[in-house]
């Protein structure tokens, strides 16, 4: 016997065996189908709604755009707005570090090591 | 739609409790598939929706495999400071290679024991047993009666492969069955 020969006729028998499902099985099928049809029913009746009274579906696409947008803006917003503190904090790390190191060079307590230092005998020279 | 949906209910549940064998699972599958077809595809023609019902269940199906993977694997790290009783097993184990070395069938003649109900509860069960690939190619080609480029698509593979699966997928369970005495 060939394989398509096969396949059909054990898609037959499963499909015989599909009379004996039990009735709790079909019940809870039946449940889940009308489930899921009513929330198409419920948008077929807003899409009929928008049809109908395009003002007022209009407005009521329009306002839950106007919140997608607003949450999205204010996502920008923070992301931007933790951009800039971290750039600032960044800032304020390194000027601390410099005055530290001019208040070193002031009470003449630099480390022996910053003379060894070529880049640093460059940026006494700088200033 | 209702009506596509009263139709294709029963063959979509049984191939979910084919591949993840838990009633409550299947169930789940089933209802998640028709909740989806229809929020995403309401507004399709009626001769587009087997196509798109079949992938959606087919994807729905591969989550809970990916799902219990990552599962699986949790438990896997934990069980291997376990001592270890008995053996795991394979999820690719292929009937075809294990076939041969069984030994005798539990079951006797079908025209003695066999009433049309067990013939398809061992069906059923042996194809329960198929590799998954093989069962999902297998049931859309010969239930759903998709073509090779349509099983294709719905598998994401290819034609080949799909021609691959099936030819092994039948050969499988008509082995299986004969080894029950069972002569298709």
């Amino acid at each position: 016997m060939n394989e398509p020969e096969i396949g059909t006729k054990i898609a037959r028998l499963l499909d015989r065996g599909l009379d004996d499902m039990k009735q709790g099985t079909l019940n809870r099928l039946e449940s889940a189908r009308r489930a899921s049809l009513e929330n198409y029913h419920i948008r077929e009746t807003v899409v009929g709604v928008d049809h109908g009274h395009s003002g007022q579906g209009a407005s009521a696409r329009s306002g839950h755009d106007w919140y997608s947008r607003t949450a999205k803006l204010l996502s920008a917003i923070a992301l931007l707005f933790a951009l800039a503190s971290i750039a600032y904090w960044q800032t304020l790390q390194q000027s601390d570090e410099n005055e530290d190191i001019d208040i070193m060079l002031l009470v003449d307590d630099l480390p022996i090591n910053a003379y060894l230092d070529d880049e640093f005998d460059t940026w006494l020279d700088h200033y | 739609m209702s009506n596509f949906l009263a139709e294709i209910e029963r063959r979509a549940y049984k191939q979910a409790l084919f591949a993840v064998r838990d009633e409550h699972l299947a169930l789940d599958i089933v209802q998640d598939s028709m909740t989806k077809l229809v929020e995403k595809y309401a507004a399709k023609s009626l001769e587009e929706l087997p196509l798109l019902f079949q992938r959606i269940l087919q994807n729905t199906i591969r989550d809970f495999y990916r799902r219990q993977k990552t599962r699986s694997l949790w438990t896997t790290l934990f069980s291997s400071f376990m001592p270890r009783n008995r053996e795991t097993e394979n999820d690719e184990y292929d009937l075809l290679e294990t076939l041969q070395s069984d030994g005798a069938s539990n079951f006797g003649k079908p025209h003695e024991q066999l009433e049309q109900s067990q013939l398809i509860g061992l069906l059923e069960k042996a194809i329960k047993t198929l590799p998954a690939r093989q069962r999902e190619a297998f049931l859309l080609r010969y239930w759903e009666e998709m073509n090779v480029t349509e099983t294709a698509k719905i598998m994401g593979c290819s034609e080949g492969s799909v021609k691959t699966h099936c030819s092994r997928a039948a050969h499988a369970l008509a082995t299986l069955l004969k080894k029950d005495g069972i002569e298709l």
